[in-house]
């Protein structure tokens, strides 16, 4: 655990949530089901 | 249980003409820290504990599976998430270690992340699925992520627009590799984090090992691989077991990361 800068962990938690967010958002056209 | 933030990514309410809002969950920091700290040696009792944690953050029975996998005793953990497209977007990360150290950074640190990341995504509309994987055994030769892209059938791996591999996490600010990586996903990314004003480096970390997103990338899945390592951080993985060398600034001649 000593290892892991939990302020640089959690920042990267918010990063990706976000990213997936944008992907969710942005990636593939595709009419809705 | 402390409740989740919501955030807002005002960037995309500023592109939306329509005036959509782009919103997920956060959960707090002590959920998120709490979930890393159940880190367990075994890689089956990591198995376990990862699929409680899916458990905890509400992926329901019928939508969590434990795949098993030829050559490994010990399963895939997979979550979904349905969404309103036939299109898909795997978050992956490999919950097994080495045997030399107890494997937090290498990689519980992105196992223990996928439920969380669920639990962010799921309170809010969304339009693809979402399937949410941590891979067995990847310390031996991708063996999860190598079974899990065989099985699919061709128009479900067609199906995927993404893959996200995370992989050692929170030993400095994210990295992304850019490599292999497809340059759709890392431009996003990198738009993602001007936005959000979080820290981003490009740190290509292929020449030094495979990860899961590999075996994504050898089937022509568009992937990606989000990490922390550098050329400092990165001898705290597989301690006892790697004879790392450097090639003027660049690592090299390792299996995996």
């Amino acid at each position: 655990m000593d290892a892991i800068r939990l302020t640089d962990y959690y920042d990267s938690y918010h990063l990706i949530t976000a990213y997936l967010a944008y992907l969710d958002y942005t990636l593939d056209s595709e009419p809705v089901k | 249980m402390t409740a989740p933030r919501r955030c807002t990514l005002g960037f995309l309410v500023a592109l939306a003409a329509s005036g959509e809002t782009l919103q997920f969950n956060l959960m707090l920091p002590p959920v998120v820290e709490r979930r890393l700290a159940a880190v367990r040696d075994a890689t089956a009792d990591r198995e376990r504990t990862l699929r409680d944690l899916f458990i905890e953050a509400g992926c329901s029975d019928d939508k969590l599976v434990e795949q098993k996998v030829k050559q490994s005793k010990v399963p895939n953990v997979i979550c979904s998430m349905p969404g309103q497209i036939e299109s898909t977007i795997i978050v992956g990360a490999h919950l097994d270690c080495v045997k030399a150290g107890k494997g937090v950074v290498d990689n519980w640190s992105g196992a223990s992340l996928l439920p969380s990341l669920f639990e962010s995504l799921k309170a809010t509309q969304h339009r693809h699925n979402f399937v949410f994987v941590g891979f067995t055994d990847e310390e031996l030769g991708l063996v999860g992520s190598r079974f899990y892209v065989r099985q699919l059938k061709k128009e479900d791996l067609k199906q995927i627009s993404a893959m996200v591999n995370l992989d050692s996490l929170g030993t400095g600010t994210t990295k992304m590799e850019t490599d292999r990586a497809d340059k759709r996903l890392t431009s996003a990314m990198i738009g993602v984090a001007t936005a959000t004003k979080l820290p981003l480096k490009i740190v290509n970390v292929h020449q030094v090992g495979r990860s899961d997103s590999d075996s994504f990338q050898d089937k022509k899945v568009p992937s990606i691989l989000v990490h922390s390592l550098t050329n400092e951080t990165y001898p705290i993985l597989h301690t006892r077991e790697i004879t790392w060398t450097r090639s003027g600034s660049r690592i090299t001649t390792i299996p995996t990361i």
